[in-house]
């Protein structure tokens, strides 16, 4: 039973940082149409900036959390501008190859500022485990559930409770309506876009001390949020995230009783079922359904 | 406070609007005539700011507009209801008029806005009850009744209608087309593209018929009540 909750628990922190990784590809999705393939290296970036401010320069989390936070924004703005809005203004499809090329040009970049050996960044609440009865956990599992509960819902918040979040709905319904508004849906992009970097870039803060900080920590990672982004459905950030807990969950069951290698056949091929079931995803809408 | 010169639009190699020329006057209700394909819904469009012209100007409140985007029309006081109503279906009736006053919410005009929210609901009470009800969910009456108020929480100077009695009950158009009349003696100014030439007519001050892209006949309402053209063309009578 120990073992169970211990793998189960781990499954659940490691498919709580999918969903928040997930979640990133729905927001410009459902903004711009467009997916960010390479947001596993934005996850990386804010790993590594994490390792910079807090491990090699010694500022406090907050402190590291905000400098990473404005470093984000900067390249949200930045990439948008050069590896999606020329090609999305054109009307063309090459922001696929733009986005990726992006992320590997972060690869590259990481591996001559920080080296290729992995770094570890210490545990922002030691390495103590907390324990009550047969359920055991360490507090930086524990900090990724809470974070990505907390931002799934001030994300939640931010999309029905302000009306900016309300200008995003509606852009991801129509952005030639909202313009009809008076709403800068040009803006809208560009901050979606924004929002999905700070959100990688926060990822990573939150993961590193799990992972290690290293050029390809987030590579396999977006991969596979990407995975339970179109199994949840990518306009449905609420599946997201019960789909990227399940997948944590499921993949952590599958490597502590069958074989670690397993992990990955189960996410890809979870992927390519539900695309031959289901295209729209488990909690998408058919776009038959769409007004 | 409207005028269109010379204004020509195409898509790809099809022209479809020819040297367009026209005006609307402030406090004017003016419609735009013709069958379909006559290039009206383009025109409409592209004063709207979601065409490029290919040549020709817009130019509303002596500023030549030809150029401007459409988040930048709409606030500078030319909205736009689009033809098919075109609601957020999965926001609320009530989201839907907060998205419609957007810029002025964002300038701090809460109370203003709920001013003209109560005095939309004047206009159409159907609406009151429906605030909080997701506007898919709405009958097209009640659509159209919406899209209307969306636009008229903006504010605007001038408001454009697209075909606003498509799919509409007669009982329905009736009581739209009269609380266009209420706009307009409210002080809005009015361009209505409607192929319900009859309606249109019975409410405009002056009208324009456009047939392949051009103006073939314009004038006030009783000139144009009483052309043959019109009345054999769009009124389904014949003339003499």
């Amino acid at each position: 039973m120990e073992f169970f909750l211990h793998i189960l628990i781990s499954g659940i922190a490691t498919g709580a940082i999918y969903s928040l990784i997930a979640v990133g590809y729905s927001i410009t999705f459902s903004t711009m149409q467009i997916l960010n393939f390479a947001l596993g290296m934005w996850v990386m970036i804010g790993g590594m900036l994490t390792l910079t401010f807090n491990v090699m320069f010694g500022l406090d989390l907050a402190v590291t959390l905000l400098a990473l936070i404005v470093v984000m924004i900067l390249l949200g703005i930045v990439g948008e501008r050069v590896s999606v809005h020329p090609f999305f203004r054109a009307g063309s499809d090459v922001w696929v190859m733009s986005t990726l090329a992006v992320g590997f040009l972060f690869i590259n970049v990481a591996e001559l500022i920080w080296g290729r050996n992995p770094e570890p960044v210490p545990p922002f609440f030691g390495d103590g485990i907390i324990a009550v009865g047969a359920f055991a956990i360490f507090p930086q599992q524990l900090l990724v559930i809470v974070s990505a509960l907390v931002i799934f819902l001030a994300l939640h918040l931010f999309y029905y409770r302000t009306l900016l979040g309300k200008a995003f709905r509606a852009t991801a319904h129509s952005s030639e309506v909202t313009s009809l508004m008076g709403i800068n849906t040009r803006l809208i992009c560009v901050l979606s876009y924004v929002i999905t970097s700070v959100l990688a870039g926060v990822a990573g803060f939150i993961i590193v001390p799990i992972t290690f900080a290293e050029a390809q920590m987030g590579t396999v990672l977006g991969l596979k949020a990407f995975a339970i982004a179109i199994i949840a459905g990518l306009g449905a950030p609420r599946g997201i995230l019960v789909c990227g807990i399940a997948y944590g969950a499921l993949e952590g069951l599958a490597s502590g009783y069958f074989y670690t290698g397993i992990r990955d056949i189960l996410g890809f091929s979870l992927m390519i079922l539900v695309l031959f079931l289901r295209p729209e995803g488990l909690f998408g809408t058919p776009s038959s359904e769409r007004a | 406070m409207l005028r269109i010169e010379e204004l020509c639009v195409g898509y790809g190699s099809l022209d479809v609007i020819r040297g367009l020329s026209f005006e609307v006057g402030q406090g004017e209700i003016i419609a735009l005539l013709g069958s379909n394909g006559a290039g009206k819904t383009t025109a409409l469009r592209t004063i709207a700011g979601l065409h490029r012209a290919a040549s020709g100007r817009i130019v509303f409140d002596e500023a030549d507009i030809t150029e401007w985007g459409a988040a930048r029309i709409a606030g500078c006081g030319l909205r736009l209801v689009p033809e098919g109503r075109q609601l957020f279906p999965d926001h609320t009736v009530m989201e839907n008029l907060e998205l419609g006053a957007y810029r002025r919410l964002r300038a701090g005009g809460k109370q203003a806005v709920r001013k003209d929210i109560g005095e939309f609901l004047d206009l159409f009470p159907a609406i009151g009850t429906l605030m909080g009800q997701k506007a898919g969910l709405l009958s097209g009456g009640e659509q159209q009744m919406v899209a209307i108020g969306r636009a008229f929480i903006g504010r605007p100077k001038l408001l454009m209608l697209d075909e606003p009695s498509l799919g509409l009950a007669p009982i329905l158009v009736k009581s739209l087309f009269e609380a266009l009349r209420k706009l307009r003696d409210g002080g809005m100014t009015l361009l209505l593209v409607e192929q319900m030439a009859q309606m249109a007519l019975d409410i405009c001050d002056r009208a324009y018929v456009l047939e392949a892209g051009s103006i073939r006949l314009s004038g006030n309402r009783n000139e144009l009540l009483d052309h043959p053209h019109v009345l054999e063309a769009y009124l389904g009578k014949a003339a003499g």
